[in-house]
């Protein structure tokens, strides 16, 4: 079964977006948290999603990884309804990386890691050699090896987020989402972290939707930047798009700064100057 | 360190179960020799043994095992260490029924059944339902409400208790507290019986879901982008531990402490992960309570304590202990 669709999935997934939400709409307690959200992730395609906060990014992603219910809408991974498919099919499309976890997960990296082949698994098999040789690559791929037999709870915050990340890996899924990865983050490890993305992309050929607030970084390594404002995209294209003032200030509301990348000449995001803000002479 | 040291813990446990399987319906009182249980039937050690003392051994087993799982599933289930099969309030309802069945008058037996065990078998299951009621939403349990409504009803519940026992007589209030201690006397495999489908049922449900276990564990989130049915899973658990709890309670009273620390000695020595902590749970709970019953039948000349005394007095100090030790061990 496991076999099956992993080999069929490539060709039939040659042109066909691995993520298609139609007209996805929510509602809780009153408030309009979505607002017939349409959008489609090809293969491969590294998308950023940005906005304000309180926009609906999390929510947005909650929904394709299957934390929360669809009410009203559809979430389709090739052509399969998310709703007509049992919660373990749907993680073999879809891995997810939440923005906070549990400050007492007891277990050890390899154990939490391993958790993740849980859509492969029913309940009186035992783990297979090919299980363990996922979880294996996993470690390797992203770089935790080393840290197979410590307590999750005793690593650093980069190092948990980079074995969630080799967690979401071992579940084999062609899309992964994270929410806000980097926050939290030292500087080196918010590069790690997104040097691991855009390596699985090309090597590992994995669709991406990383919700973040680090502006820049999105513009240097998506294919694609989707913005979101009160439960409805506003702005959708590639990163030179959406990298202008005019842009930012309708999507955020707010003025913003720009400057061009020494390298390749992207608009980057740059602080303004506290005086700018109190009214002062520059 | 830990894995390193799984096969021999796993021996060891093995050998305090066969251990006390061998050596616990020997003592007491009346001492046994090996040659009278293969003695004549009819006489009084034989009868002592296989009617008395070989039942308890099953009934402390069964009991042991199963306090353990009902409180390793609550505490999952919450994420509280200090969760027990006892947290909700099962006991105290179960305990209002023993009571309401004492100040009625009704001990004994009644249709061929020992009324006791009814009656508590029906107050737990009253708050077990109510809770249930209580704490349901749309798609599944709220945990919270659980706790908070099971922590209330608990207290309810055990001063329904105290007024029936200001209402009652001298000796109608003994039997209330005496059975309060929780025991294993028995007659007969009776009790064991009672909580014997529980068990293999228990066990059966917890270690099927052993690995959503582990998931709910690492966070409820991650549980459901992985495939687990997070809101079916919370209500089979709540269930499983409710009817373990519920039935050992109504065949011993409410025999505390076990389901408290047996859980996390198992959890010291063999690691988290569910499939362990399962395994380990029956192999120690059950062997803990029969050693504290064994002592508590011997220690004071002359009279047998109640074995929950014993389990809180000797299980408390070598948690203690354990915590100790395993706490300089990992700084």
């Amino acid at each position: 079964m496991n076999q099956a669709t992993r080999t069929d999935q490539p060709k039939r997934m040659a042109n066909t977006a691995v993520l298609k939400v139609d007209n996805l709409s929510c509602v809780r307690s009153g408030q309009t948290l979505l607002d017939r959200v349409s959008l489609e992730i090809g293969r491969k395609e590294f998308t950023g999603l940005i906005g304000p906060n309180g926009a609906g990014k999390s929510t947005l992603l909650k929904h394709i990884a299957g934390v929360l219910p669809v009410e009203r809408g559809k979430i389709m991974f090739g052509d399969r309804d998310r709703s007509q498919m049992d919660p373990r099919e749907a993680a073999r499309h879809v891995a997810y990386v939440p923005q906070t976890r549990e400050p007492d997960i007891p277990f050890t990296v390899r154990e939490v890691i391993a958790q993740a082949r849980y859509p492969y698994l029913s309940s009186w098999r035992k783990e297979s050699d090919y299980d363990r040789r996922r979880v294996g690559e996993a470690m390797e791929t992203v770089g935790v090896s080393d840290l197979s037999g410590r307590r999750f709870g005793t690593l650093s915050g980069g190092e948990q987020q980079k074995v969630m990340i080799a967690s979401a890996l071992a579940q084999d899924a062609r899309l992964l989402l994270l929410d806000e990865p980097t926050t939290f983050l030292d500087p080196p490890f918010q590069d790690e972290i997104f040097r691991v993305l855009a390596e699985l992309r090309r090597e590992r050929h994995l669709a991406i939707l990383v919700v973040t607030h680090d502006l820049n970084r999105v513009f240097v390594s998506a294919d694609r930047v989707i913005a979101i404002r009160a439960g409805q995209i506003v702005i959708e294209g590639p990163p030179g798009e959406l990298a202008t003032e005019k842009a930012l200030e309708e999507v955020f509301g707010a003025r913003f700064q720009l400057t061009p990348h020494p390298d390749s000449g992207m608009p980057m995001v740059v602080p303004g100057e506290p005086a700018r803000y109190e009214g002062e002479d520059a | 360190m830990r894995i390193r040291n799984t096969g021999r813990t796993l021996a060891l446990l093995l050998l305090f179960f066969v251990t006390v399987l061998l050596v616990a319906p020997f003592l007491g009182r009346e001492a046994i020799r090996f040659s009278d249980i293969f003695g004549t039937e009819g006489t009084t050690r034989f009868f002592i043994f296989w009617t008395l003392r070989v039942p308890r051994l099953v009934l402390g087993l069964l009991a042991g095992a199963s306090l353990a799982l009902a409180g390793l599933t609550f505490q999952t289930l919450f994420r509280n260490p200090l969760a027990t099969p006892f947290t909700l309030g099962v006991s105290s309802g179960a305990a209002f029924g023993v009571a309401a069945a004492v100040l009625l008058g009704l001990e004994g037996y009644l249709l061929g059944l020992e009324v006791t065990p009814v009656f508590a078998l029906a107050g737990a299951g009253l708050v077990v339902y109510i809770l249930y009621r209580l704490a349901r939403t749309g798609v599944g349990l709220s945990t919270l409400h659980l706790l908070l409504a099971g922590v209330a009803l608990s207290y309810f519940f055990s001063s329904l208790l105290l007024f029936a026992q200001y209402m009652a007589d001298f000796t109608q209030t003994f039997r209330m507290v005496h059975w309060l201690m929780g025991r294993l006397e028995t007659i007969g495999y009776g009790p064991a019986l009672m909580i014997l489908p529980a068990f293999i049922f228990g066990v059966l449900i917890l270690a099927a879901n052993r690995r959503e276990l582990d998931l709910l564990l690492t966070g409820e989130e991650i549980a459901r982008s992985r495939g687990v049915p997070v809101d079916r899973l919370r209500k089979n658990l709540y269930l499983v531990a409710s009817l373990l709890t519920a039935t050992t309670v109504a065949a011993c009273g409410p025999i505390g402490f076990v389901g408290l620390v047996v859980p996390h000695i198992v959890r010291l020595l063999l690691g988290v992960t569910h499939g362990r902590l399962i395994v380990g749970c029956v192999l120690l709970g059950g062997p803990f309570l029969v050693a504290c019953d064994a002592i508590a039948r011997n220690v004071v000349p002359e009279t047998e304590l109640p074995v929950g005394i014993v389990t809180a007095l000797l299980g408390g100090p070598f948690f203690l202990w354990l915590l100790v030790k395993r706490q300089k061990g990992e700084a």
